[in-house]
C-alpha cells in the first residue's frame, strides 16, 4: 500500500533572504494541493520556523540546504536536510519559565512546529547532518457527510446482467458509497471514503480501474490498479464487490479486464499485498497467475476482520507478483544465506537466476537512500539505490530516530544488482533485520531484496498463507527472525 | 506588484508597515530602524502579512520588557496561535491590537 506522491526538490542557500520566498512557495503549494487557507498558513509557519533555525544556527559559515516537498491524496510532507552543527531539539525543550525569568525562547520554534503540524520528526544523521520532516493532513469530505446512513446502506437490486466500464472521475461518489456499503469503516485505505481524493487520483493518472454496474446502472463492483511512483509496475490495490452480488463472477470479470488494461499500458508487472488474516485474497491472486515473493510482517496496524480468528497484532501481508514481461534469465548478487529460497521464488516467476560471485567491492563515500515514512501505519520503508561507506552509520542513525518516534516496523529494500547487498544483509542482521523476500521490479525497474525489523511481537500462528511458496516463506521468515533474536 | 516596507518616525513614535510576513527577515528590518530611530511607541502594521513566527513573538516580548509600547495592526491569526502555544497570553496582553480592513 504505497502513497501516491509527486516530489519537488529544492536546493537553497542558507541565506536569510531565502526565508520569505521559500515560505511563500510552501504556502502556495499547500493551497494548490488542497489545504485550506488556515492549514496552509499553519504549515508555512512550521516550515518558516525550521528554515529560520537552519539559516540562523546551523550554517554559521554559509552553505546550502535541501528541501523536498511531497504530496499524496491525503497528506503533504516537507523534508528539510542540512549539514551543520550537531543539534537535538529533544534537548532544547521550550519552557515558559525560562522565557519569563531569562527571556530565553530556546525550543519555542520546535514547540510551534509540533503544534501546527500533524507529524514532526527530527533525525540526526551524524556526519550527514540533520533532517526535519513535517506533515499536514488534507481534509476532504467523507462519504458519510454527503449521504445518510439509509442511502449508503441501500443494496442494489439483484440482477442477472452486469456491465463493466473503465472507471472515470464521474464514478467517484459511487465508488466511495460502494466501499462504505460493503466494508463500513473497516476498509484500510482511508482515501476510498473521500470522493475528492478518488477524483484527484484518477485525474492525475495515479490509478486506473474498472467499475461493474447492474442493468439499472447501480455500482456493485470496483477494482483498480495503483501506479507505482518509482517503477513501471502497479498494485492491484483497491477492490470491492457489493455483498449481495458476490459469487456471480464479478471479481473474475474485473481482474481479467485489469490485467488486459495493464498490458495495454505497457506495465512490466502487477503486485498485490494480500493480508494474511485469511487466505481469500491470496487465493484470488493465485488463480490469476500471481506468485508469492515476500512475507512482510506487521506491515499494517491491527484491524478487526469479521468472521476470522486472529490475534490482536499488526497485520502481515504476502506480496504476490504477476510478471507482464518475459525475463528468462537474470544475473544477481544473492546473499548466501538466502540463495535457495530466492532462486525458488524466481523459478516460480519463470525466471532463471545466475548468482554473480563477488570479487572486489569498491564503495563510494555516500550511499543513495530514499526514506518513505507512512505516519498512518507507523512504518518506514528505506530504499537503497547505491551503497557508500556511510551505509551502516546512516541506517543506525535512522533507526535511532524511528525508535524515538515509536515506529512499529522498518523495511529496507536492497538492490540485487549491486555486490555490496551480500555484505549489507549481514550488517542489517546485526541490527535485528530479517528476511522478508523479493520485491521484483519494485524501484526503477530493478529487483530488490526486502529485509524487515519489527518492534512488536508477531505471533506467526495467526499468519495464514496459501501458496506453497508463501508457506515456505512463512517458515523461513520465522526461522530467520529467531536467528537474529527477534522472536 | 512588489510591496515595499513603509515607515515613518515622529516624537519617539515609529510606524512600520511590513512588506511581507512578520518573521525573522522583518524583525531584522525593524531592528535596524530602531537602532536609528529611538522610539518609545512602535506600531507594526501587518496588513500584508499572512504568517508570523516565534522570532516575531520573541521580538515583541523583549520590546515590551524594555518598556516600549507596542501596537500591532492586523496581526495574522497564527500570531495568536503561537502566543497560546507558548503560554504567553497573559504577558502579551499588553500589546495593543488594531484591526482594520486587510489589504
Amino acid at each position: 500500500m504505497r502513497g501516491l506522491s509527486v516530489e519537488i526538490q529544492l536546493k537553497l542557500p542558507a541565506d536569510e533572504r531565502i526565508i520569505q520566498p521559500a515560505v511563500d512557495f510552501v504556502y502556495r503549494w499547500g493551497l494548490e494541493c488542497g489545504l485550506s487557507e488556515e492549514e496552509a498558513i499553519e504549515f508555512a509557519t512550521a516550515f518558516d520556523e525550521i528554515i529560520t533555525d537552519v539559516v540562523l544556527f546551523a550554517h554559521l559559515e554559509g552553505g546550502d540546504f535541501s528541501v523536498i516537498l511531497r504530496d499524496s491524496l491525503s497528506q503533504l510532507e516537507v523534508v528539510v536536510y542540512e549539514l551543520g552543527e550537531p543539534f537535538d531539539p529533544e534537548r532544547h525543550k521550550y519552557s515558559v519559565k525560562k522565557v519569563l525569568s531569562q527571556g530565553n525562547f530556546e525550543g519555542a520554534g520546535f514547540e510551534v512546529v509540533r503544534q501546527l503540524t500533524d507529524n514532526f520528526i527530527f533525525m540526526y544523521k551524524g556526519k550527514e547532518g540533520k533532517e526535519f520532516r513535517i506533515t499536514k493532513d488534507i481534509k476532504h469530505t467523507h462519504i458519510t457527510q454527503l449521504y445518510t446512513e439509509g442511502e449508503l446502506k441501500k443494496e442494489p437490486e439483484k440482477t442477472v446482467n452486469y456491465q463493466i466500464f473503465p472507471v472515470t472521475e464521474d464514478d467517484a461518489e459511487d465508488i466511495a458509497k460502494l466501499i462504505y456499503r460493503s466494508y463500513g469503516y473497516t476498509y484500510p485505505k482511508e482515501d476510498m471514503y473521500y470522493p475528492d481524493r478518488i477524483v484527484r487520483a484518477l485525474k492525475e493518472g495515479k490509478k486506473f480501474g474498472v467499475i461493474v454496474r447492474t442493468d439499472k446502472k447501480e455500482a456493485v463492483g470496483y477494482f483498480a490498479v495503483i501506479m507505482s511512483t518509482d517503477s513501471n509496475i502497479g498494485e492491484v490495490g483497491e477492490v470491492v464487490v457489493s455483498p449481495d452480488h458476490r459469487g456471480k463472477g464479478i471479481m473474475k470479470m474485473m481482474m481479467k479486464a485489469l490485467i488486459d488494461m495493464a498490458k495495454a499500458k505497457g506495465l512490466l508487472g502487477l503486485f498485490g499485498e494480500a493480508v494474511t488474516v485469511h487466505t481469500i485474497s491470496q487465493k484470488v491472486n493465485a488463480k490469476y497467475g500471481f506468485k508469492s515473493t515476500a512475507l512482510i510482517v506487521g506491515f499494517f496496524p491491527f484491524a478487526k476482520y469479521k468472521g476470522f480468528k486472529h490475534g490482536q497484532q499488526r497485520i502481515s501481508v504476502i506480496i504476490d507478483f504477476l510478471p507482464l514481461t518475459e525475463r528468462k534469465e537474470i544475473s544477481l548478487y544473492i546473499p548466501e544465506k538466502y540463495k535457495n529460497l530466492i532462486k525458488e521464488i524466481y523459478k516460480n516467476l519463470g525466471i532463471k537466476v545466475k548468482n554473480i560471485p563477488v570479487r572486489k567491492i569498491h564503495l563510494k563515500e555516500k550511499s543513495s537512500l530514499k526514506v518513505e515514512i507512512n505516519y498512518q501505519f507507523e512504518t518506514a520503508v528505506i530504499t537503497v539505490f547505491s551503497y557508500g561507506k556511510d551505509f551502516e552509520s546512516r541506517i543506525k542513525n535512522k533507526l535511532i530516530s524511528f525508535e524515538k518516534k515509536g515506529l512499529k516496523g522498518v523495511y529496507i529494500d536492497l538492490p540485487l544488482d549491486i555486490p555490496f547487498t551480500k555484505k549489507a544483509v549481514e550488517i542489517l542482521r546485526s541490527y535485528g533485520f530479517f528476511f522478508a523476500g523479493i520485491m521484483p521490479l519494485f524501484h526503477k525497474e530493478r529487483d530488490f531484496l526486502r529485509m524487515q525489523k519489527v518492534y512488536q511481537h508477531i505471533d506467526f500462528r495467526y499468519i495464514n498463507t496459501f501458496s506453497d511458496t508463501a508457506q515456505k516463506l512463512k517458515k523461513f521468515v520465522k526461522r530467520d527472525a529467531k536467528k537474529v533474536g527477534v522472536l | 506588484m512588489l510591496k515595499r516596507l513603509e515607515f515613518y518616525s515622529k516624537n519617539n513614535q515609529l510606524y512600520v508597515k511590513l512588506d511581507s510576513d512578520f518573521n525573522y527577515p522583518s524583525v531584522k528590518k525593524i531592528e535596524e530602524l530602531i537602532s536609528i530611530e529611538e522610539a518609545k511607541n512602535i506600531t507594526i502594521d501587518c496588513s500584508y502579512s499572512k504568517i508570523a513566527d516565534t522570532e516575531a513573538v520573541k521580538f515583541v516580548y523583549l520590546l515590551l520588557k524594555s518598556g516600549v509600547n507596542i501596537t500591532i495592526v492586523n496581526p495574522p491569526e497564527v500570531f495568536y496561535k503561537i502566543i497560546k502555544i507558548l503560554n504567553l497570553e497573559d504577558v502579551l496582553k499588553a500589546i495593543t491590537v488594531v484591526k482594520e480592513d486587510r489589504v
